[in-house]
């Protein structure tokens, strides 16, 4: 099933289920659409690998295993597209904390990427280089935000939280939640870094700001230590929150 | 279940938005749990048992049974 230059992973027959959002500062964003189409699924399970299709399996409910499988065979299609393989040379390693790498044979994919599905929403993000990391929420609180969960948030998160009311308190939750998310994702800690650790550039929750730059502080998790600076962009929507983290280079110079 | 697994799937069921009972050796990197909410959770639990999960540790607790193991091993 080698897939011929310039072709997407869609089948002919069958409707698109993605889209490119755009690129901002270099990272090239594309959105997929996971709401439930069991012809969409067929056509996606016919591009994964065997242990893909084991992993879809493995889902015993099927949200998730459709939303694994729409956003895995867009992923294929646009890293075959880019780099000119065929399906079949590509495969996916989970690392530590299940963040996926790519391979075409055994070398690395020259490129980084990142996928994230929340509900009806897919998105993948594709750079040059750098670790990168994206989310995509549906804004549906599941919590109170002021409850719990806002010990996620370091302290002045909270209090800009507390500080908001009705649909902007949910939209600034989604976007403190997406940002948070993102860099976690980039980092490639899964959970075993506690997110109330480090704060998010104020501008971007205070003020509305949506695009910034930071650096982590030095964290006990993360004990190779060394100053990396990050590009954060809010990319909500009406729709949707969302948000991509990414390594820039070192300065030059 | 043991009383430590009855008290995690009570948790589990009111905190997270599985739509379905937790999986107990689901790999939690392959369930569609946030880490952000994963995040929430562990506070959660640390405070429900009384524990303090140190970072390094959370790296081997891969899933929900790992979990309620590794509680049982702090408050036995």
């Amino acid at each position: 099933m080698e897939l011929p230059r310039g072709v997407r992973c869609h089948p002919p027959s069958v409707e698109p289920w993605s889209h490119p959002l755009g690129t901002v500062g270099g990272t090239d964003l594309v959105h997929v659409n996971l709401t439930n189409n069991e012809t969409r699924e067929a056509a996606a399970l016919k591009w994964l690998d065997a242990a893909e299709t084991a992993r879809w399996r493995r889902y015993r409910h099927p949200r998730p295993g459709r939303q694994f499988a729409l956003c895995r065979a867009v992923l294929r299609g646009l890293l075959c597209e880019r780099l000119q393989c065929a399906n079949e040379d590509l495969r996916f390693v989970a690392l530590e904390h299940g963040k996926p790498a790519a391979f075409v044979g055994d070398t690395p994919v020259p490129l980084s990427f990142n996928v994230s599905h929340g509900g009806n929403h897919g998105l993948i993000a594709f750079a040059p280089q750098g670790r990168l990391g994206v989310d995509i929420e549906e804004r549906n609180l599941r919590h109170d935000p002021d409850g719990e969960i806002r010990k996620v948030f370091t302290a002045d998160e909270q209090d800009a939280l507390a500080s908001a009311v009705g649909d902007i308190k949910t939209r600034l939750f989604f976007k403190l939640c997406t940002l948070k998310e993102a860099v976690i994702k980039a980092l490639g800690t899964g959970f075993s870094l506690d997110t109330a650790t480090f704060e998010l550039p104020r501008p971007m929750y205070r003020d509305g700001q949506r695009q910034a730059r930071f650096e982590l502080p030095p964290l006990r998790q993360l004990p190779r230590h060394t100053r990396v600076t990050w590009r954060l962009d809010d990319l909500g929507t009406d729709d949707f929150a969302a948000a991509v983290a990414r390594e820039l280079p070192p300065q030059v110079g | 279940m043991s009383d430590v697994e009855t008290r995690l799937f009570s948790l589990a069921q009111e905190n997270l938005d599985l739509g379905r009972d937790p999986d107990w050796d689901l790999k939690l990197s392959e369930s569609d749990l946030s880490s952000m909410d994963a995040v929430a959770f562990i506070k959660l639990v640390n405070h429900e048992f009384g524990i303090d999960i140190p970072p390094e540790d959370l790296g081997d607790i891969d899933t929900m049974r790992a979990l309620a193991k590794y509680i049982e091993g702090q408050t036995a």
